[in-house]
Formats: structure tokens, sequence, C-alpha cells
């Protein structure tokens, strides 16, 4: 299973961005047009629940990104391929603006729906852990100046982190909370309207266009960094 | 269309929340593509110094 | 393994941290609360079983830099783990002087400083048994951050910032009072995890 990465794939990412990027733009202002203009509002929450539109996707990205980044690091660890070390740095620090986004997001929903800007309340405390453990990750990767080395030690890290996970999960279904419990966990039938589904789920294809793109940048620049630091000119 | 604007009551809460989420991805999007240009500038000169 | 233990325990007793150091960083920390919060009896009681877990974190973590760093910077660490070929010997030494030097002291005078915050004599017990449990667990998290971090030097407070999530477990359940039996769950949990990962990370900046 060891996948090498040759020019001609960089040359098809190159490629690829210019329609990624627009793909993403494209998702977002039809999401847009849809959460704002087009459902209607919540009967009990108003029309604050719109926040939900985006403050669901970034959350579920927050997760899916660090259990990718969990993922790859054990599989680092397994194939000795590199490819997964250049496929979890660059993926952490997008999963880090998302948890950060789902973070103030919330906040600011929940002024209006809980009356507080913050509850210290399981999932919010487990969301602000998960924060931090992105934080972790990234700054101790350059804090260590060998950098084969960092590589390891926070991959390591990574997987350690990942027990952070399945609290942030079932959080809400094993202690009672505030927060309330997922919507959409029920894949035959939603607790939540049709009209209110399309919008989250533009919003969130939206959401992962963008993690693509932005991955995919990343991936570049990380690849690009890592020739620089072996010739070392940087 | 000031209906809209108002958003029922929540307007700050709803356009804040939508305005700093768009704000901060579109910030990082470019912080990165701008990161990807210096490095290949910096990478192509290294590299047309070896050759 | 003994004369590891018994060598660490004289450096740290004739350089940077003996008991007295270790005991009056306790008690001054504790002495912060009624500053802080004010001098109502049953406000102290509650506020005490808090700050004395949050002594003991901030205990930790100003001194997971100590843990092995200077044996690594001087070369000691090398020349131990070629002498012991099992490293895990090092590494439960490490866990027995760090828990003796920084943590045990707490535990020592804690009936003092309850006595102190007015609390009786059964919750002094629970308090007491909690952090004796708790504070091993600790440690192993401090013990496993700071082999990570062996080549990220003078960066204390990453280290706190990798090291406090992984704290916040214990201390939720650290200031509960009858929760000892997932106290040590908790700290078996850590040792399994720390042993190996302290392990790893020693290899790797042993090569």
């Amino acid at each position: 299973m060891y996948i090498k990465i040759k020019n001609n794939h960089i040359e098809f990412i190159k490629s690829a961005n210019p329609y990624l990027i627009f793909a993403t733009i494209f998702a977002f202002v039809i999401g847009l047009y849809y959460s704002l203009f087009q459902s209607p509002p919540d009967y009990i929450q108003g029309d604050s629940m719109r926040i939900m539109y985006i403050h669901v996707p970034s959350a579920w990205f927050a997760l899916m990104t660090y259990s990718i980044l969990a993922g790859s690091c054990v599989l680092w660890f397994i194939t000795r391929n590199p490819l997964f070390n250049v496929v979890a740095r660059s993926i952490a620090q997008v999963g880090m603006v998302f948890t950060l986004m789902s973070l103030i997001t919330g906040s600011i929903w929940g002024k209006p729906t809980w009356g507080v800007w913050w509850v210290w309340d399981a999932r919010l405390t487990s969301m602000l852990i998960l924060f931090f453990l992105y934080i972790a990750y990234i700054f101790l990767w350059q804090a260590i100046s060998n950098k084969e080395l960092a590589s390891k030690i926070s991959a390591a890290l990574a997987i350690i982190g990942f027990i952070n996970i399945p609290v942030i999960k079932f959080s809400v279904d094993w202690w009672n909370t505030l927060h309330q419990p997922a919507s959409i966990s029920k894949l035959s039938a939603p607790s939540i309207d049709v009209s209110m589904l399309i919008p989250l789920f533009i919003m969130t294809a939206a959401c992962f266009l963008f993690l693509v793109t932005v991955s995919l940048i990343r991936f570049r620049l990380v690849l690009i960094e890592n020739k620089m630091l072996r010739t070392s000119s940087l | 269309m000031n209906e809209l604007l108002d958003m029922g009551g929540y307007a700050i809460f709803v356009w804040s929340s939508y305005g700093i989420f768009f704000f901060s991805l579109i910030i990082f999007f470019l912080i990165n593509i701008s990161n990807l240009r210096k490095y290949e500038k910096i990478f192509n000169k290294t590299k047309n110094k070896i050759e | 393994m003994s004369n590891l233990i018994k060598r660490d325990l004289l450096l740290s007793f004739y350089s940077s941290a003996n008991f007295f150091f270790t005991v009056s960083f306790f008690i001054l920390i504790l002495m912060l609360i009624p500053f802080a919060f004010g001098t109502q009896t049953e406000q102290l009681k509650v506020l005490f079983r808090g700050v004395v877990w949050i002594a003991l974190a901030l205990s930790i973590i100003i001194t997971v830099d100590r843990i092995y760093n200077d044996d690594y910077e001087d070369g000691n660490l090398d020349i131990i783990m070629q002498k012991n070929k099992t490293t895990e010997y090092l590494i439960i030494s490490k866990y027995i002087t760090h828990w003796f030097i920084y943590c045990l002291p707490l535990l020592v005078i804690l009936p003092v400083l309850s006595f102190l915050f007015y609390l009786d004599y059964l919750e002094t017990v629970q308090i007491f048994i909690n952090l004796f449990i708790g504070s091993f667990g600790m440690v192993f998290i401090a013990n496993f951050v700071s082999a990570l971090t062996l080549g990220a030097r003078r960066t204390i407070f990453l280290k706190a910032i990798i090291m406090i999530p992984l704290f916040v477990p214990f201390i939720i359940f650290g200031s509960d009072a009858g929760s000892w039996p997932i106290l040590l769950a908790l700290s078996m949990l850590s040792f399994v995890i720390s042993i190996y990962v302290t392990a790893y990370g020693l290899r790797l900046y042993g090569e």
C-alpha cells in the first residue's frame, strides 16, 4: 500500500484547483440563498435558528477532520508511508478553523436561545478541548526543530487526543445537558423538517468543498515545505 | 427587504455569526493561497540556484 | 531501579526542589483562596476541594520541564538507556520520584490544610483518597508529555496546553467525593498509555 506522489498528481491537483474554488463559491451562494431566503423560521426559536445552517456543518467537519487526522496518523505509523503524514498536516489547520467557527457561531446562537453566551456543559467544554488539541498538534510540530521527529511526536499526540472524539459525540446522550441532542442521527426519520434539511445539506456540501479545496492547497504547501526542509533552504 | 434584514428581531445574532463565519473562512483561504505562492517562489529560486 | 530512584531524589533534594519548597508552594497557593474569594466558611470549604486539585496540577505543570530534560541535555539519559536495556525501568523510577517530590508533600500537609479550611475528618479522608489516586494518573500524563516534548525546549506554555485537556477528567471526578473508583480506572488507563508513549518518545530522542 505504498502510494508515491508523482509530479503529474500534483499537476492534476493544481489544475483542479480553480474548479474547486468555483464549486465552493457556487455551493456557498446556493446554500446562503436557501438558508436565508428559502427556509422557514423555526416556530420556537424563530429566525435565530438560521445560525444552525453554519453551526452544525462546521461542528460536523471539526469532528470529521480530527477523525481523518488521527486515522491518517495511525495509518502513517502502520504503513510508514509519508503521504499520510502530509495528509494529516495539511488537514489539521482547516479542522482548527472549523472548530473555532462552530464554537463562535454556537456561542452567538446560545445568546438568544439560552440567554447566555456560554454554558459549561459537556459538549461545549469538550469542543473547546478539541480546539486545544488542534492547537497542540499544530504548534508542537512547529516547536520541535527536528522536523522528522516533530511529525512523529505530534502524530502520537493526535492519536492520544482521539479519546476526546467519542466523548464529544455522545456527551449529549450520556449527560443530559442543555445542548440539544442531534436531530439527524436517525437516518430513517430525522426529527427535522425537509425544508430545513435542504439548506443544511447544501451548506454541509459547501463546507465539505471548502475543506477539500483548502486541504489540497495546503497539501501542495506542505509538500513544498517538506522539499525545502530536505534541501534545508528554508 | 427590511423584513429579511431584521430576521425577526434576531438580526445582530444571525448576521454577525454569518459574517464572522464567512470572513474567517475567506481570510484563512487567502492566507493559505498567499503562503503557497510565497513558498513556490522561494522554492523555484533555490531550485534554479542549485541547477 | 532503586539506584535511579535514589539518584533522582538526591539530585532534587540538593538542587532545585526539596520537600520544604514544595510544601511552601502548596501552602502559598492555597493561601490565595481567602485573599481572592473572601473568608466565608461555607465558600472556603467548597473552594478548597477544587483549588487543591488546581494546586496539584500547577505543581505538575511547572515541573514538567525537569522530568527528562535535564538528563537529556547533559547526556545522562543516553547513558542510562544504554546501561538498562529495558527503558521501562527508567520510566517507572521517574514516575515514582516525580510523584514523591511534587505530589507527596501535598498529601502530607493535606490534613493540616483542611483543618485550616474547616473541613471535617471524613471529608479530609475522602479528599485524601481522591488526591492519592488521581495524582498518580496526572504524574503518568506529565511523564509522557515530558518525554514527547524533549525536543521543544522552554515551551512550558505549549506543554501546559497539551497537558491540561488531559488533566480535565481527573479534575472532574477528583472534586467529586465518592468517585475514587473512576479515578482509579483513569489512573490505570493513563498508566497503560503513558508507559508505551513515554518509551516511544525516549527511544525516538535516544537514537
